[in-house]
């Protein structure tokens, strides 16, 4: 109490023992008492001086006078008391005003003398009550609970409890325990405060808190409070409390845990034949030392993991098997933190809230956001942004606060709390007890893990659940008790006295020194085998506490969770994350400029003029262009990926709680997944725009950029799922080489795929494994558009590519035809055995047949006699060879022929460009704006050695990739080509290569969503090690 | 709200980036127009036999060049046609022919032994003749194989002037007699003109001869070159070179007629042609015919 409390208490005194027939001994002594209470035996003095200079010297006034004064004076003293009250009111707490009232009426009792002539005092204590705004009824409960000679008489108060010895129930309203005791005791409790206060008039001695019941004292019973009685049972602050919740609103809940067992992945047990049975309005702490499994049992009873044996309901509702009907009713408070650091604490808490509550409205949420953060003293920071750890914006005491009000908002029914105190001040780790004992007295159950409480605290809980090393049960029950308990058993010195005499302090370390004590040797070393084992700790406890019996409510456990709908969730989500990126300006700033700065680099440097004299720029002379829409790819792949590997790793305690809140999956994603591709949209244009505008690049910026934005976006996803697959931001940047590097060497790009391990790579189409690679798919649509699509080629592609058809025809195909049927002719006139020529010739046979039928299908020009030509391949002989030798010779001058008809043409073409100088530079400079040498030396395959092979039965074509279309395939599904084809053939149709390419890419997006959404790559991890544990 | 100002700015930029890359397109669209225009006509050929008859008659540019060895000239690269010139020729025509200048180049770098230069010549020859679908005939890697050996530098003349020989063979072949008719003029043009250049400077009279000499084959490249004056390109040419005729014409080779006589040589009696051909070629008009050829050339090479 603070001095200036105490001096106003003093006057109050004063004011009151003066009025009528001025202060008493009696009343001089309570004063003396109540100051010995409160101070030192030097202090009281002093302040008793005090008290005795604001009665001044009544006494020697005249009587006369005094009765004209009277009046007088009762007024002076109303407007004293009156200042006084509202000094008062400016300092105290609603709760400590009672004290200060119920002192009062103390006061005035011990006056029985004058209880007939009391007015004068009455009206001043009434001026006080309302000056306290202390309410009427309330008020006229506690004058007659403090003046009442006879608790028994007011036992039509329903807010009263009566502690009495056989009692009759009829007629009456008050509570009512029964108990050995010579006269009743009374509980009264104040409705508005949820505060009790103790009257006992008998003449035996009862303890409160191990302090002896004065007769005519009004006692607070506080939180934690025992009662014990000579003979009777011990009476605690819960079955008090109990009594009178059952006649507030409060939920009906029962929640047993029954024989539970736990047992980790790795077989180690975690938790053995835990028993709980639990009502609504009960706190209750889960103490243990490190490593008993504390926090495995509250993750047990809060549903999160399964036990192994044991089952788990609330109201009869296993919360296992059940989930979906227990959906909303418990909270669960990690020991992580699940702030938003770049969110404001309103922010934090008002998204969380509108993912719980559809059917508020803006107004209700804001309303229900700022009363949980008052009734957290978090209001006037509620602007301040969270901040991290090692930035603190907000306290620790704060953050916790905010952290727990985001399942308070809900205020769910049944709450488990792992350590919030830890970290925290005393102060701060009262607070937020205070706060859940708050809840409690709303018919809460609450289950806290705490580490390390003080006496306060300590006492604060209802029960508290001891768990030894090992999982083992060894006490449940009543906190100051455990004191008592755990000393009893081992024998110790007042065993009895569970909380210090003098200052009412219990200190819970007692239990764990007992618990843990060790065993000493003859030299007095303590050893590290303890006295009792938890074993042993655990069948005192089977034999000596049993469960209470509670009564399994049936009906439904109150729910406070509507989730909105899966459209408002994602909402919701989207504007939180956006909301939170766009508060951390260095993220922004890196991510933003990152491509520019890319782009710049990449294009600056690579800006080459090819021309040692000149200065002119130009873009087909630029080699570097197949490096650069490389280069593009991997940054863009690795934009995506690094802006998204992040993410999910980031949210894990965020989402482990929104899981439990059964909020959507698919909404959480879809809002991830449309952030970032949004991010990558517009990564990859600035990229796009300043690269293509360095590099000269024209007329291109909307092909690339939805290349490059599709690639990002696989890598988006890719980083989602590797972000989701393993858990922690070290061994997620460790893969992204590991993912980037096979899709730079299976790009297509650095590596030719002919040239690749005979293992992995075939020679007439893309291998499988680079199929898989988004990068090749990029690449190749690049190349391919990037060469075709440009305002120079379009004029020409077609004539080049019947060009380049017929040309190899003539030059390359058909004079290997005739070299292999030369091939065949030596080995029909050959002496080698049969056996070994005729599976050769065989060969030779299915080779050309092969290429005569898909010729002729592809050339109906080209007309041959059908029976002579069927003829042919069924003799098979010389003479047939011969025949065979001669279509070639007409085939191949069909294509020379062909081929000379199509030159001519684009001749023409070119030389209407040759007419005037004005046009010829038209030509010459469109030519160097669109046309890239050595992109065109790539997708024409310039360099290769070979123009065809033979392979599996087939000729291949090496030259011109960029002109062969694929061909037809008889399985409709099977896409494969060779590189840089400009059409590839899918489901019966000829789809463009840059199209198909980019469906490809989608869709290698889509699956990474599904294996994403259904987790696959951390299922898999997890089989993978769960395999290894059973070796 | 500083960062919301920051992001409605940068997204206005965007938007204005791409819009103004998207506009650009409107601009130079002649050469899409050109490239659309009706494009009709088919380049006549000479017939195949007339075609093997001339081109044969024409000499390869190594004859030349090998006089210009001995005549004691210095190498000059000057005098050529820098081997970086050749992406601008596009039409087949000067594709052709300057495949062919470029064939006659590389013939004399590679008389005058100068490997570095020799190697950007056949790069350049190996593309033109790639995109005349002609290069089936160079193994690039063989070539430089050689090259990079100087003992071999013979075998890579050989490798290099029979190529051009199959190629003409192929092209005839092929019915595309007028590229290789194309080609060989280029080489018979820069031959003229490199042996015009080292002979007025050195004042060589055996070149002065062998170049009056040519006016026989100026006679048979014009012939075929008529045959294809429905090729613009080709006509031009056709023109430029008729003007070449016109002051060849005043060179005059005289045949004086003698008796042929018997000679016994080893045992056989052999006829021996006792005529002899008086070529009368004054240096004025070896001057004149170096003006023109210049001409014609420039136009050639662009």
């Amino acid at each position: 109490m603070s001095e200036e409390i105490l001096k106003a208490l003093m006057q109050l005194f004063a004011i009151i023992t003066k009025q009528d027939d001025g202060v008493s001994e009696k009343e001089r002594l309570f004063v003396e008492t109540f100051l010995k209470t409160q101070l030192n035996a030097e202090m009281v003095t002093s302040y008793m001086q005090l008290y005795e200079s604001f009665l001044g010297s009544k006494e020697s006034e005249d009587p006369e006078a005094e009765t004209k004064k009277k009046k007088l004076t009762s007024v002076k003293d109303s407007v004293k008391t009156l200042s006084i009250c509202k000094k008062i009111n400016k300092t105290l707490t609603q709760k400590q005003k009672f004290i200060v009232l119920i002192r009062l009426f103390e006061l005035i009792d011990t006056d029985t003398v004058a209880e007939s002539t009391a007015n004068q005092r009455s009206e001043i204590i009434n001026t006080v009550a309302t000056v306290f705004n202390i309410e009427e009824i309330e008020f006229a409960e506690i004058e007659r609970f403090c003046r009442t000679k006879d608790i028994l008489l007011l036992k039509e108060n329903p807010n009263l409890l009566l502690v009495a010895n056989d009692i009759s129930t009829e007629g009456i309203l008050a509570k009512v325990i029964e108990n050995e005791i010579d006269s009743p005791l009374g509980i009264l409790h104040i409705l508005s405060e949820d505060m009790y206060f103790l009257r006992y008039l008998g003449k035996t001695n009862i303890l409160l808190n191990g302090q002896p019941v004065s007769r005519n004292q009004v006692s607070l019973f506080a939180y934690g409070s025992t009662i014990k009685l000579p003979q009777g049972e011990p009476i605690y602050y819960s079955d008090v409390h109990t009594r009178f919740l059952a006649s507030l609103d409060i939920p009906k809940i029962s929640f047993e845990a029954k024989n539970i067992e736990y047992k980790f992945p790795n077989g180690n047990i975690g938790l053995r034949d835990v028993s709980i049975n639990e009502g609504p309005g009960r706190l209750i702490a889960i103490m243990g030392g490190s490593g008993a499994g504390k926090t495995t049992m509250l993750n047990v009873l809060a549903g999160l993991e399964k036990p192994t044996s044991g089952t788990i309901t609330i109201n009869n509702i296993d919360v296992i098997k059940d989930k979906s009907k227990i959906e909303g009713v418990i909270g669960y408070v990690a020991q992580d933190d699940i702030l938003f650091e770049e969110l404001s604490v309103f922010q934090n808490l008002y998204y969380n809230a509108k993912l719980c509550f559809k059917n508020y409205n803006e107004l209700e949420l804001t309303e229900a956001v700022n009363k949980t953060l008052k009734s957290l003293g978090l209001f006037e920071i509620r602007e301040i942004k969270v901040g991290n750890v090692l930035n603190k914006k907000i306290s620790g005491g704060q953050r916790k606060r905010l952290n727990i009000a985001l399942e308070l908002i809900r205020e769910p029914v049944i709450m488990f709390l792992d350590e919030p105190t830890s970290g925290l001040s005393s102060r701060d780790s009262e607070n937020v007890l205070d706060l859940l004992k708050e809840l409690t007295l709303k018919g809460k159950l609450i289950f806290v893990v705490i580490h390390q409480p003080s006496s306060d605290i300590y006492k604060m809980f209802d029960k508290v659940l001891i768990l030894d090393v090992g999982g083992y049960q060894i006490y449940y029950g009543n906190p100051v008790e455990a004191v008592s308990y755990f000393k009893r058993i081992t024998d110790q010195l007042n065993a009895d006295e569970g909380q210090c005499h003098h200052c009412g302090n219990v200190n819970p370390e007692q239990i764990f020194n007992t618990i843990d004590a060790k065993v000493v040797d003859e030299y007095g070393n303590t050893t590290e085998t303890r006295k009792i084992s938890p074993k042993i700790w655990n069948e005192y406890f089977t034999e000596k506490i049993k469960l209470d019996k509670i009564e399994t409510v049936t009906e439904a456990p109150p729910k406070s969770l509507s989730l909105p709908s899966l459209l408002k969730q994602f909402l919701v989500f989207t504007k939180r994350d956006v909301l939170s990126k766009l508060g951390n300006t260095q993220y922004l700033l890196i991510n933003l400029l990152e491509a520019p700065l890319l782009a710049f680099l990449l294009s600056f440097i690579i800006r080459y003029i090819d021309d040692p004299k000149g200065d002119t720029y130009h873009f087909g002379n630029n080699e570097n262009i197949p490096a650069y829409l490389f280069m593009s790819i991997i940054v863009a792949l690795f934009m995506g990926l690094t802006v998204s590997a992040e993410e999910i790793i980031r949210d894990a305690k965020i989402r482990k709680r929104e899981t439990f809140l059964n909020l959507s999956k698919l909404g959480y994603f879809s809002s991830k997944i449309c952030i970032l591709f949004t991010l990558s949209a517009v990564q990859t244009i600035l990229f796009v725009l300043i690269g293509n505008a360095i590099l000269d690049i024209k007329d291109m910026t909307l092909s690339y950029w939805l290349m490059l934005f599709s690639l990002s976006c696989t890598a988006n996803l890719m980083g989602l799922n590797i972000s989701a697959t393993f858990n922690s931001a070290v061994t997620i940047y460790i893969l992204i080489p590991i993912l980037l590097i096979p899709q730079m060497v299976l790009s297509g790009a650095i590596f030719s795929f002919d040239k690749l391990n005979k293992f992995i790579s075939n020679k007439d189409n893309v291998p499988v494994v680079a199929d898989m690679m988004a990068s090749r798919w990029a690449f190749e649509a690049l190349a391919v558009t990037q060469f075709r699509d440009n305002k120079y080629q379009t004029a020409f592609y077609q004539y080049e590519k019947s060009e380049s058809l017929h040309d190899f025809k003539s030059v390359y195909w058909a004079p290997k035809l005739i070299a292999k049927l030369d091939e065949t002719k030596n080995l029909l006139i050959s002496a080698q055995p049969k056996d070994v020529i005729l599976p050769q010739i065989e060969n030779c046979k299915q080779v050309l047949k092969a290429e005569f039928i898909k010729e002729l299908k592809a050339n109906p020009e080209l007309i041959f006699d059908e029976t002579d030509l069927k003829g042919a391949f069924e003799k098979f002989d010389i003479r047939s060879i011969d025949y065979l030798k001669n279509c070639v010779e007409i085939m191949k001058d069909y294509h020379s022929a062909k081929y000379n008809e199509i030159n001519n043409q684009k001749d023409m073409l070119i030389s209407k460009f040759m007419d005037t100088k004005e046009h010829v530079d038209l030509f010459n400079n469109t030519k160097k704006d669109y046309y890239n040498e050595s992109l065109a030396d790539l997708v024409k395959n310039q360099k290769a050695k070979n123009k065809i092979i033979e392979y599996k039965g087939k000729f291949i074509q090496l030259k011109d990739p960029v002109f062969l279309d694929a061909e037809e395939k008889q399985n409709p599904f099977n896409y494969r080509t060779h590189l840089y084809a400009p059409q590839k053939y899918f489901l019966g149709k000829t789809i463009d290569t840059f199209y198909f390419n980019l469906c490809v890419i989608w869709f290698s997006t889509f699956v990474l969503f599904l294996t994403l959404y259904f987790e696959v790559f951390k299922k898999g991890l997890t089989f993978l090690s769960t395999i290894r544990f059973k070796k | 709200m500083k960062n919301k100002y920051f992001i409605i700015g940068l997204f206005s930029t965007l938007v204005v980036l791409i819009f103004s890359s998207c506009s650009k397109k409107q601009s130079a669209d002649d050469f899409s127009q050109i490239a659309k225009s009706d494009s009709s006509g088919q380049i006549s050929q000479a017939t195949s036999e007339l075609a093997g008859q001339v081109i044969k008659s024409i000499p390869p540019p190594i004859e030349m060049q090998s006089m210009i060895l001995s005549s004691g000239a210095t190498y000059n690269a000057d005098i050529l046609n820098p081997s970086d010139e050749a992406e601008k020729y596009s039409t087949n025509y000067h594709k052709a022919i300057n495949l062919g200048i470029y064939g006659a180049d590389l013939a004399y770098i590679n008389i005058y032994n100068h490997k570095e230069d020799a190697l950007s010549y056949l790069n350049t020859v190996i593309k033109l003749s790639e995109d005349l679908k002609v290069g089936q005939f160079f193994d690039f890697e063989t070539i430089k194989r050689v090259a990079d050996n100087n003992k071999n530098l013979d075998s890579m003349l050989n490798i290099t002037t029979s190529n051009f020989e199959k190629m003409n063979n192929y092209l005839q072949e092929q019915n595309r007699s007028n590229i290789s008719m194309y080609m060989l003029t280029g080489g018979w043009v820069e031959a003229l003109y490199v042996a015009c250049k080292v002979g007025l400077d050195k004042k060589n009279q055996p070149l002065y001869d062998k170049i009056a000499e040519q006016k026989i084959v100026l006679d048979q490249v014009l012939l075929l070159l008529s045959c294809y004056k429905n090729d613009p390109n080709a006509k031009i040419l056709h023109d430029d070179l008729h003007e070449l005729k016109t002051v060849f014409d005043k060179i005059k080779i005289e045949t004086v007629y003698a008796e042929p006589t018997m000679v016994e040589e080893n045992g056989q009696l052999v006829v021996k042609d006792n005529s002899k051909t008086i070529i009368i070629a004054p240096e004025d008009v070896i001057k004149e015919i170096s003006n023109s050829i210049s001409a014609t050339r420039a136009k050639i090479i662009g």
